[in-house]
């Protein structure tokens, strides 16, 4: 049998799916696609989700994964680690500041208001976007990357530090299934949109991977690394199709990133608009 | 640009108005997805075209709208994903080189065996197709199994259409070489 002709009928086993299998990916698209506004691009977790799609931050290399017991462990080694690290809460007036880079190189830095009541800023492939506080649930309307004069929308406040989160495993499990209908498995995005780009307490970080340690059906990945390249280890675990992973430094267990994530680069408290650490 | 219902014009509408952007999936997602599936499976292809669409949608003010299809482009972004997923593809087709067919128990000899050196011409072409370079293989694909023509498959990869050309040549005479050294052999 003549090559073109196998090779048809083997592309012959591989039907089209159906609509319903669909269903998720488009259901991605649209939540990208009803990002209201270029300023909510990262402070929002809805907005978020979107991001950490369209993303390929952590590309996976190979490696079996192994059981429930050794991702625990790795998560445990990853807590002791996180909490060790210095604490400096930045005040409410300070600046939290990014740099991340996505997986195709591209480069970002953002200021973001620590307490939300203070105008924000995002340099991204040469653009400068503001982010204009919210204020008393009115923050002026952003088109593109210019702020439209006299017009304003409501909205949220998002503080780049959340003072009140939960620093111990069994709490912060409870405080995402309570944000995640019930199910600590879904709660990959959530945890997203809390640590992207804001300044995280090391103790709250580590109470994260504390409250990983109880989602069902975790395996360990080796030989992954994060947008920026740095190899790790990744704790891995599926959820309604999805597959998230959590990536840790091979030797200091600190963690690098979420697959599908920018990696951070830099990160640290300001006190100004376009200063950095 | 083309017709006012053109993917160009509907992706040229969709940078003021994104929801518009779900008619490109609604009608093309399909037929990326089965792309996908033929080179990674389906769980993985599941995952990728949701990416592919989303990379899609960032990128859609840089589409060249002088093109009416996109489905070229799409094409091409979900082929640079399968590239970040070499190692799962290779192992997608020994995956496939390693399924022992089981005949009907009720099949008449002659079909039982017609069956069999079917299902071994198979496990010997998804073994060329593992073995051979990506950039040969992402062109005999995308004509073999998606029917693209040349011109187009250019497109989808941003390369000459003599490079299309030169890789189909070189792809198709390794997997043709693949299965007359194996034929040659059973018989022999």
């Amino acid at each position: 049998m003549d090559d073109l002709a196998l090779l048809s009928e083997m592309a012959d086993r591989t039907p089209l799916p159906a609509a319903a299998d669909l269903a998720p990916a488009r259901a991605k698209l649209m939540t990208a696609a009803a990002r209201p506004k270029r300023r909510r691009y990262l402070v929002s977790a809805a907005a978020a989700v979107g991001l950490a799609a369209a993303i390929t931050g952590v590309v996976m290399l190979d490696g079996p994964p192994s059981a429930q017991g050794e991702a625990v462990e790795v998560l445990r080694l990853a807590a002791d680690a996180t909490r060790a690290l210095p604490d400096t809460p930045p005040r409410p007036d300070q600046f939290v500041y990014t740099k991340t880079q996505d997986g195709r190189g591209g480069i970002r830095e953002v200021w973001l208001s620590s307490d939300g009541t203070r105008d924000g800023l995002i340099e991204q492939g040469g653009t400068t976007m503001p982010l204009p506080a919210c204020r008393d649930g009115e923050a002026p309307v952003v088109k593109g990357a210019d702020v439209v004069p006299g017009a304003t929308e409501p909205c949220d406040p998002h503080p780049a530090y959340q003072p009140d989160l939960p620093t111990d495993g069994a709490a912060m499990a409870d405080y995402l299934r309570a944000r995640n209908e019930g199910n600590l498995n879904s709660m990959a995005k959530y945890v997203y949109g809390m640590v992207a780009e804001s300044y995280v307490r090391p103790a709250v970080l580590a109470a994260v991977f504390e409250a990983v340690t109880r989602i069902d059906g975790l395996t360990v990945v080796e030989g992954v690394e994060d947008a920026a390249g740095r190899p790790g280890v990744g704790v891995r675990w599926t959820f309604d199709g999805s597959t998230n992973t959590l990536v840790f430094d091979k030797d200091s267990h600190v963690f690098l990133g979420m697959s599908g994530t920018a990696a951070v680069l830099v990160s640290g408290v300001v006190d100004e608009v376009g200063e950095r650490p | 640009m083309g017709p006012p219902d053109s993917d160009a014009a509907i992706i040229e509408r969709s940078t003021r108005h994104p929801e518009r952007f779900a008619e490109i999936f609604d009608r093309h997602a399909p037929h990326i997805q089965r792309y996908l599936a033929r080179r990674l499976g389906a769980q993985t292809a599941d995952d990728l075209v949701a990416e592919t669409f989303l990379i899609a949608f960032d990128k859609r003010s840089r589409y060249q709208l002088e093109r009416p299809d996109a489905r070229p482009w799409l094409y091409g972004i979900a082929t640079n994903l399968v590239g970040k997923h070499r190692r799962e593809e290779v192992r997608e087709y020994r995956l496939r080189n390693a399924i022992v067919p089981v005949p009907d128990a009720d099949g008449h000899a002659d079909v039982v065996a017609a069956r069999v050196t079917a299902q071994a011409m198979h496990r010997m072409l998804a073994a060329a197709l593992a073995d051979l370079n990506h950039g040969d293989r992402d062109v005999l694909l995308l004509i073999a199994w998606e029917g693209l023509p040349y011109e187009e498959v250019a497109h989808a990869l941003a390369i000459p259409v003599g490079t299309v050309r030169s890789r189909l040549n070189r792809a198709r005479r390794l997997v043709r070489a693949a299965l007359d050294v194996k034929e040659t052999a059973n018989h022999g």
